[in-house]
C-alpha cells in the first residue's frame, strides 16, 4: 500500500533492490517473436565508461541489445489476481556492436593488426570469444581500414571513417527529437525532459544537434567525443543563457550533489553501470538541471 | 543468464474480441502508483495473490474504445486515474516474476553468464495508474518511452 509518512527514509532505499527479480522489460517485438530465440543477458564493457554493463544477446538472430533501467520504486503490478511489486523498468534496445568495438580499435590504433588481436580484453579474456562473434554482425569498414597481406586480414582504426559514420546519426537523432517534440532547450528544462513546452518551439537546429550529440556521446569515449564535436562544427563550451542559469542555480547545486536525481532523468535512462565521473559526465550532470521536477514526482509518492 | 519469454496464446483472441480488454479483462496488467509489500519474513516469494478482480474495478466515462479515454478506479479508498498504455510500435513489455522459491529454475552453464534465468510473459498493453494526476507525457515512464525511437536513430545504419 501507499507508504506511510512515519516510515523511515532509510527503509525506502533498501526497498529499491528488494524485488530485484520482478521486472518489467520493454524490448523489441522482434526479440520475442520466435520461441526458440536464445536470448542471453550478458555483460560487456560499455563503450563510454568501459565498465561492465548488461546487454541482451541472441546468437541465433544475430542481435545485440543493451539494457538500460529507469528506477521506478513505489510501483506494483496487478496481473489478474497476482500482485507484483517492481523496482525499475528496463528498456532493451538494439545496439550496433561497432560502438562497443571502438575502444578496442582505438587502443590498437598505432598499427595494422589482425582482428583477433584487436578485440582482446586484457582483464576479461572470456569476453574475447564473444567479441569475435559479434564482429561478424558489423561492417568494420565503417570504423577501420582493411589491409590484406597474403592471407592475413589486418585492421587499423580510422578516425575519419568513424566520424563519417557518426555524423549522419546526429542528424537522424536530431530529426527524431523534432518529430517527438522533445524539448532540447539547454537551461529552461532538459528538466522537464520531454515536456511539451513553448520554449521548445524556439529551439534552434544547433540545439537539436547538440542534444543529439550529447545522446550519442553516451556511447563514445571522450576522445572521439571531442573529435566529433569538432567535426560537427559545434562550439566546445555550451554558452548558457545567464538569466535562466541563474534561475536554475539552486537546483543545479542540488543536482550536483545528488546522483540519484541525475539518474532519474528519464531521457538518459540510467545505465546499469554507473559511469565514472569524467569531465563529460559533470557536464552532463550540469545539463540535467531540471531532473528536479521528475524526481520530486518520485518523492511525492513516498 | 538466460532470458526466456513466453507469449500467452489466449491473449490475442481476447484482444480481438474485446476492445475493452485492458480495462476489464481478468488478465489485464495494471501498473499501480504504489509499492505493495509482498515479502513475508520467512518466505522468499516476491509475489502474492489477492482478490483483485473483486475489489479493483476500473471504469471510464467516455466511450470505452476511445484510446485516450481516462479511466478511474480506487485502491483502499484512494482514487486513481489511469490510461491505457500501449508499448511503442514494434516493442512489447515483458513482465517477469521472480520465482526464487520454487527450485524449478533453469540452470545454464555459461562462463560469462550468471546461472539463473529470467522468465517473463509478453504484455502488449497495460493500464497506467496515477494517484491524483492525469497521466501525461511528462510522467517518467511515458516520457522514457521516447527513448526507443532515439535509440533506433542511433543504432540503425545509414544504408
Amino acid at each position: 500500500m501507499a507508504p506511510r509518512g512515519r516510515k523511515p527514509k532509510a527503509k525506502n532505499e533498501q526497498d529499491s533492490t528488494e524485488y530485484e527479480k520482478n521486472r518489467f522489460i520493454i524490448l523489441p517485438d522482434a526479440l520475442t517473436k520466435d520461441k526458440s530465440t536464445d536470448l542471453q543477458l550478458i555483460k560487456l564493457r560499455h563503450p563510454q565508461t568501459s565498465e561492465l554493463a548488461i546487454f541482451v544477446y541472441s546468437e541465433k538472430d544475430k542481435n545485440l541489445a543493451q539494457m538500460r533501467s529507469l528506477p521506478f520504486s513505489h510501483r506494483s503490478f496487478f496481473k489478474g489476481n497476482k500482485l507484483i511489486p517492481i523496482d525499475r523498468i528496463d528498456f532493451v534496445t538494439l545496439v550496433d556492436p561497432l560502438f562497443l568495438f571502438l575502444p578496442y580499435f582505438i587502443k590498437c590504433s598505432s598499427m595494422f593488426s589482425p582482428l583477433d588481436q584487436i578485440l582482446v580484453d586484457e582483464h576479461l579474456p572470456e569476453l574475447n570469444n564473444l567479441l569475435m562473434k559479434l564482429s561478424e554482425l558489423t561492417n568494420l569498414n565503417q570504423v577501420a581500414t582493411r589491409k590484406e597481406i597474403g592471407d592475413l586480414i589486418l585492421w587499423k582504426y580510422n578516425e575519419n571513417s568513424t566520424l563519417e559514420w557518426l555524423t549522419p546519426k546526429i542528424d537522424k537523432v536530431a530529426k527524431v527529437l523534432v518529430t517527438q517534440q522533445i524539448n532540447v532547450n539547454q537551461n529552461a528544462a532538459i528538466s522537464s525532459s520531454f515536456k511539451l513546452c513553448e520554449t521548445s518551439i524556439h529551439s534552434t537546429d544547433e540545439q537539436y544537434k547538440r542534444y543529439a550529440y550529447d545522446i550519442i556521446s553516451e556511447y563514445l569515449h571522450s576522445d572521439i567525443q571531442k573529435s566529433l564535436l569538432k567535426h560537427l562544427g559545434l562550439p566546445e563550451i555550451v554558452e548558457s543563457n545567464k538569466r535562466k542559469a541563474d534561475e536554475n542555480r539552486d537546483v543545479n547545486k542540488k543536482v550536483k550533489h545528488n546522483k540519484d536525481e541525475y539518474d532519474e532523468m528519464p531521457h538518459k535512462v540510467e545505465k546499469v553501470v554507473t559511469p565514472k565521473l569524467t569531465a563529460k559526465d559533470k557536464a552532463l550532470k550540469k545539463a540535467a538541471t531540471g531532473t528536479k521536477s521528475i524526481s520530486s514526482f518520485f518523492k511525492k509518492s513516498s | 543468464m538466460r532470458f526466456i519469454i513466453n507469449r500467452p496464446e489466449l491473449k490475442r483472441a481476447v484482444e480481438d474480441s474485446d476492445v475493452n480488454a485492458a480495462g476489464t479483462n481478468q488478465q489485464a496488467v495494471h501498473l499501480l502508483p504504489c509499492k505493495i509489500h509482498t515479502r513475508k519474513p520467512d518466505d522468499d516469494c516476491q509475489t502474492l495473490t489477492a482478490p483483485v478482480d473483486r475489489y479493483f474495478s476500473p471504469y471510464t466515462k467516455v466511450a470505452e474504445d476511445d484510446k485516450s479515454a481516462l479511466w478511474h478506479a480506487s485502491l483502499r479508498g484512494k482514487p486513481l486515474t489511469g490510461v491505457k498504455l500501449s508499448m511503442p510500435v514494434g516493442y512489447v513489455g515483458v513482465l517477469c516474476v521472480g520465482e526464487d522459491d520454487d527450485g524449478s529454475r533453469n540452470t545454464v552453464d555459461d562462463s560469462i553468464a550468471a546461472e539463473e534465468s529470467v522468465t517473463g510473459e509478453v504484455t502488449e498493453q497495460l493500464m497506467y495508474w496515477n494517484w491524483d494526476r492525469i497521466p501525461t507525457r511528462e510522467d517518467p515512464l511515458l516520457s522514457a518511452l521516447d527513448w526507443v525511437r532515439v535509440s533506433e536513430a542511433i543504432m540503425t545504419n545509414n544504408d
